[in-house]
């Protein structure tokens, strides 16, 4: 199985998280279009079903779904290139997004500036998941294990997080450049300038992801280690710095994703396992590994949600999973997902 | 590829794994959390299982009273205290606030602190000789694990009284399951749920505070009446306290001819409030919201950041708290809301109680949670010591004396009803200063809001529909 994966790669090593951006490249193509077809079509449906419901209030509503779609991908574009590369499925995301935004926290009460703290929140993060990496290492290959540790480890950080800040939820101040709101047109309602941001920072994120994974040798190395490994490090590349950078990176955008989603939500106890499901559902949807499934992914669920909560909230988390479900049904891989080799 | 030494190893890791799954599903009171137990609760299970084993009945329901077993003949030779509250999940702020209130509660009979953490007990404390054991366990709001919590207390620490839960539900969950154990009695910390003892009371269920409903009197009349509010919108938690602080706010205005628009009903622990905020109709006169701890604080800010405030908002009790309020900063301020604490209450209980709580746990001041917890703790005390520390007949007399307790507490006199349930002062305030400041105290508030009984329990317990309001 995985020998057929590695043939159909193109030459230029355009694979794995490549499939998500240009499908025209697999075998599998009408099926694709026609699944991802039959989604659009289903999630802008539902939305203008919604919309003329609500009326005026349909743009804010659109703009909730995509703030929270910005805050999901963030966090599930790390997740998902974690366990494209290490397969692993790293349950200490959500604590590393919570301490990332609580080191932000920290800082922005010392610094009192909001991109300082969200790079120290940040760097922190990406520290703490190179560490969780350098043990994950040892146990390379025993993939329950892998798992019982990060699980271990998103105990022992949550734990750690209630001791030194306490279980009193707090937040971040926005940036002043991104305080206050604007109005919407159309609706009596304001919006938040910095929710506006997260959006425009999660498009900044997916912009620099694909650019990086698309053109530069770093990123040709990710993507022709989740190829195949074994071949890459025969090329004489270290696989293992190669995953440590992943990790990193998946760490740092946690922290970014910390910093944010502890300005325009906040900080509490419990946050750490609410986004960890997020950010689950999000990779799960849009296929193990892939950064652009991750995308669609997170659109799709934030904006369901959004709207979901809008006319059915007692209804909204089950129309969260119904749409993995339905996706899972169309796609038993996500969206954009590959089968993946079942290593022994 | 397998070798059997990892095959072996495997199958260790599968039992492991259930294990750990085992012990994070029933043991997510704490115990795994905190390597280092309290000596106390060792010693007390340790007890318990002697007990235990001596009468080969671990079964609750039919086990003979510990407290029998425990009297060698004459009297009681210890009590066990068990607390419960929210030391993890969303409220794990509020828990180490009511531990607070059960310790000073302790400190006040002879206790030392053993040390300064949540989970570090009292020891030394005594009743009329009798020695008094504090057990602390802790759940994350959900009713299942404070039911475990408890049944852990009971069974293995061989709790004799129980002070706690902090949740609405939680409370309901852990009546049921107090009912069957007629020698243990609890004495409830703050959850709020109207039917804890208003419906279908258990007889060895105490209430010496409030419920969700009390905790909202007056507030339906005052937006009619002084705010000139006809039509409003609520957005609260979607379960049962909620219910009771939006059914009280409507029964209320509703009496008086005022309307409500939407009854918006948010899951608990929702983060992003701004969908539901996109939901409240733009011509009501005001909003009503129902939260606690961290919800509370994300849906003002939400709500200040979308509308501006345009359309005023009126506070439920929790949302407003003190424990809360810093948090809330300057959004905060102005809002109107009725509760149990206020902070210029001008008692002398509670000046004396707000240094007492200064000077043992630096810092900390009076809220509804520290507060309820010690005046839970010091009834239950002050009922032992009438009964001279003797619960050896099943605690019924311990539960008659605890039943006439009449106190001035640090927020104002209570006595108990025929069900158990405290008659109480709430305060109309208004947030000033990062402080409550009262509006009007409304003395002497009852389970039944001041309305005839029979009529108020008939109306059913308060729902996502009910009252209906024209």
């Amino acid at each position: 199985m995985r020998a057929a994966t590695r043939h159909r790669s193109k030459p230029n090593g355009r694979a794995g998280t490549t499939q998500a951006q240009r499908p025209s490249g697999r075998r599998p193509t009408a099926e694709k279009r026609l699944v991802a077809g039959a989604v659009a079509a289903a999630l802008v449906i539902y939305i203008a079903y919604e919309s003329i419901q609500i009326g005026d209030r349909s743009l804010l509503v659109l703009l909730n779904g995509l703030t929270a779609a910005g805050l999901y991908f963030l966090l599930a574009s790390g997740f998902t290139l974690v366990f494209g590369l290490v397969r692993v499925t790293n349950l200490a995301h959500g604590g590393i997004y919570l301490i990332g935004g609580y080191i932000s926290l920290t800082a922005q009460r010392t610094t009192g500036n909001w991109l300082v703290s969200a790079t120290a929140g940040a760097v922190f993060a990406a520290a703490l998941s190179i560490a969780l990496y350098a043990v994950l290492r040892r146990l390379r290959g025993d993939g329950l294990r892998e798992t019982m540790f990060t699980l271990g480890a998103a105990i022992v950080i949550a734990d750690q997080v209630l001791a030194r800040w306490g279980g009193v939820p707090s937040d971040l101040d926005p940036p002043s450049l991104f305080n206050g709101s604007v109005g919407l047109p159309g609706s009596d309602l304001l919006y938040p300038k910095f929710r506006l941001a997260v959006v425009g920072l999660a498009v900044v994120v997916g912009l620099s992801l694909w650019a990086v994974m698309h053109r530069t040798r770093f990123g040709t190395t990710i993507r022709a280690s989740v190829d195949d490994r074994d071949m890459v490090s025969i090329l004489g590349i270290r696989v293992e710095l190669v995953f440590a950078a992943a990790f990193a990176i998946a760490g740092g955008l946690a922290g970014i994703a910390g910093a944010a989603g502890g300005t325009y939500l906040s900080l509490a106890q419990g946050e750490d396992n609410r986004v960890l499901l997020a950010s689950l559902i999000v990779v799960i949807a849009g296929g193990l590994g892939s950064i652009g499934g991750a995308a669609a992914a997170a659109v799709i669920v934030g904006l369901v949600e959004a709207f979901a909560q809008t006319h059915h909230p007692i209804l909204s988390v089950l129309m969260t999973f119904g749409t993995l479900v339905a996706i899972l049904a169309l796609r038993p891989h996500g969206l954009f997902g590959r089968r993946t080799d079942a290593r022994s | 590829m397998r070798t059997p030494k990892r095959r072996a190893l495997g199958r260790l890791l599968a039992v492991l794994t259930a294990a750990t799954l085992f012990a994070a599903g029933c043991g997510d009171n704490g115990d795994s959390a905190d390597p280092a137990e309290e000596p106390a609760a060792t010693a007390a299970s340790q007890d318990a299982a002697e007990t235990t084993e001596a009468d080969e009945a671990p079964e609750p329901d039919s086990e003979p009273e510990p407290t029998e077993t425990d009297a060698e003949g004459s009297g009681t030779d210890r009590i066990v205290i068990g607390a419960i509250s929210t030391l993890d999940g969303p409220f794990a702020a509020l828990g180490d606030f009511s531990m607070h209130g059960v310790k000073l509660a302790l400190l006040e009979y002879g206790g030392t602190l053993e040390g300064t953490a949540t989970r570090d007990g009292v020891t030394g404390a005594s009743v009329a000789g009798v020695p008094i054991e504090l057990v602390i366990e802790g759940s994350d709001a959900t009713p299942d694990v404070a039911v475990e919590a408890t049944r852990k207390m009971v069974e293995q620490d061989g709790a004799n009284i129980i002070v706690g839960p902090l949740s609405g539900d939680e409370g309901l969950a852990l009546k049921d399951y107090i009912r069957e154990l007629p020698h243990v009695t609890l004495v409830n910390g703050t959850s709020a749920s109207q039917d804890l003892t208003l419906r279908d009371p258990a007889a060895n269920v105490f209430r010496f505070g409030g419920d969700g409903a009390m905790w909202t009197f007056g507030v339906g009349t005052y937006a009619y009446e002084e705010l000139g509010h006809r039509r409003i919108a609520t957005v609260a938690e979607d379960y049962s306290y909620p219910y009771d602080q939006v059914g009280a706010v409507l029964t209320e205005f509703c009496a008086l001819g005022g309307s409500v628009a939407e009854r918006i009903w948010v899951p608990l622990g929702t983060q992003d409030y701004s969908s539901f905020i996109a939901q409240i109709p733009s011509d009501v006169d005001a909003v009503f919201f129902a939260m606690g701890g961290t919800d509370a604080i994300n849906f003002v800010k939400q709500y200040d950041e979308f509308t501006g405030q345009s359309i005023p908002l009126i506070a439920g009790p929790t949302a407003v708290d003190q424990s809360v309020l810093s948090e809330l900063g300057s959004r905060a301020e102005g809002l109107i809301s009725s509760g149990p604490v206020v902070d210029d209450a001008g008692l002398a209980e509670f000046d004396a109680f707000a240094e007492y709580l200064d000077s043992v746990f630096p810092g900390q001041t009076p809220n509804i949670f520290n507060v309820y917890y010690y005046v839970a703790t010091k009834s239950a005390l002050q009922a032992l010591e009438e009964v001279g520390g003797d619960i050896s007949d099943g605690s019924l007399a311990f539960q008659a004396a605890l039943a006439q307790q009449s106190w001035v507490t640090p927020i104002g006199p209570v006595t108990l009803d025929d069900n158990r349930q405290a008659v109480v002062d709430m305060y109309l305030r208004r947030v000033e200063s990062g402080a409550q400041r009262t509006i009007e105290t409304l003395p002497k508030v009852n389970a039944t809001l001041g309305f005839d009984r029979d009529e108020y329990v008939v109306q059913g317990s308060f729902s996502r529909e009910n009252p209906s309001c024209g």
